[in-house]
């Protein structure tokens, strides 16, 4: 019986999914970092072009498995490839980009059919030096696409944070799975 | 900004000075594309019209940088190219230093060799000029500032 589950995170570049998974796998994280090229490469040295990996091993021996992957739009046909067998999907969002409410919609669009048919959460990063947009009104953008997700600020270089974030997840799913049926 | 689109048209003239000597060296070849080691295209040269190049270039950045974790993750020497080979040819991708790559699209009549040796060389040539025309520019932008 495969004891295993499948997460995937996703986000615009430089919002810090590899950090992220860096910061709560087990195991030494795989990446495939390649030199950034314009606006980005001011930003940033290297940016992911195939996916992230690493491993939380829970103590009932079960493995969670984090795929992280490429940001850019062009990469999309990662997205459709590392979302088969995803059972919960965590979107990071960078509230020092120009539009983070449109990358929401991007990543929202582009990822439906994984949300829809499991649970995502939402982080919002780097929201100490840019507050806006605030919680409420990334709520309240998600409400038009219909969907109701757990949002949090948090810091992908804290492990804290990123493992409360996967916490409110698998929570989310359990919801899911075992709806109140009083 | 001005300096810069120059130096940009130059490194675009030094690589698409490399395709003619490419398609004649290499029967069976449909395809060249120079992109960004982060998967933006910067130059093609393809035989058929229906090839996406940007998908093509994303591919490659993603190709690459998983051949050089594989080959990390198994204590291999650093990736020399990632080859992926068809029922229909092969395609060949490779670093050109570390900012650029080169991708090469043959059919399957073309002697494999041929087309690692070609694109190899390629690249090789590709980088040392690159590098020196970098280091042109860097005395050039030294020269300037000593004058003033």
């Amino acid at each position: 019986m495969d004891r295993s589950r499948k997460f995937l995170f996703t986000g615009p570049p430089g919002v810090g999914k590899t950090t992220a998974i860096a910061a709560i796998s087990d195991i030494e994280p795989v990446s495939t970092e390649m030199a950034a090229s314009g606006e980005l490469a001011e930003r940033k040295e290297t940016t992911t072009t195939a996916l992230d990996f690493g491993e939380i091993r829970l103590a009932d021996g079960e493995i969670i498995r984090l795929y992280g992957t490429p940001g850019q739009q062009r990469f999309e046909y990662m997205w459709r490839l590392l979302m088969d067998g995803a059972m919960g999907l965590i979107i990071l969002l960078d509230n020092s980009r120009p539009e983070p409410l449109a990358d929401l919609d991007m990543y929202v669009e582009n990822f439906s059919d994984l949300i829809r048919s499991s649970g995502a959460a939402i982080g919002v990063t780097r929201t100490d030096d840019y507050p806006e947009p605030d919680i409420s009104t990334y709520y309240q953008r998600l409400s038009q696409h219909d969907l109701m997700l757990p949002i949090l600020d948090c810091d992908v270089r804290s492990s804290a944070d990123m493992q409360l974030l996967m916490d409110v997840l698998i929570s989310t799913l359990e919801s899911i799975e075992e709806p109140d049926t009083a | 900004m001005a300096e810069a689109q120059a130096n940009d048209r130059r490194s675009l003239e030094v690589l698409e000075a490399q395709f003619d000597a490419l398609f004649d060296r290499i029967p069976g070849l449909y395809g060249v594309l120079f992109s960004t080691a982060d998967g933006d295209p910067v130059s093609t040269r393809f035989n058929a019209d229906d090839m996406q190049r940007e998908r093509l270039a994303a591919m490659s950045s993603s190709l690459v940088a998983l051949g050089e974790t594989m080959a990390k993750g198994a204590h291999q020497q650093a990736c020399d190219y990632v080859i992926v080979q068809s029922g229909d040819g092969y395609i060949v991708s490779l670093r050109i230093g570390k900012r650029l790559l080169l991708s090469a699209f043959a059919s399957k009549d073309t002697n494999l060799g041929m087309l690692l040796s070609s694109c190899q060389g390629t690249a090789e040539a590709i980088s040392a000029k690159l590098r020196r025309r970098e280091a042109s520019n860097n005395k050039g932008r030294t020269g300037n500032g000593q004058d003033r």
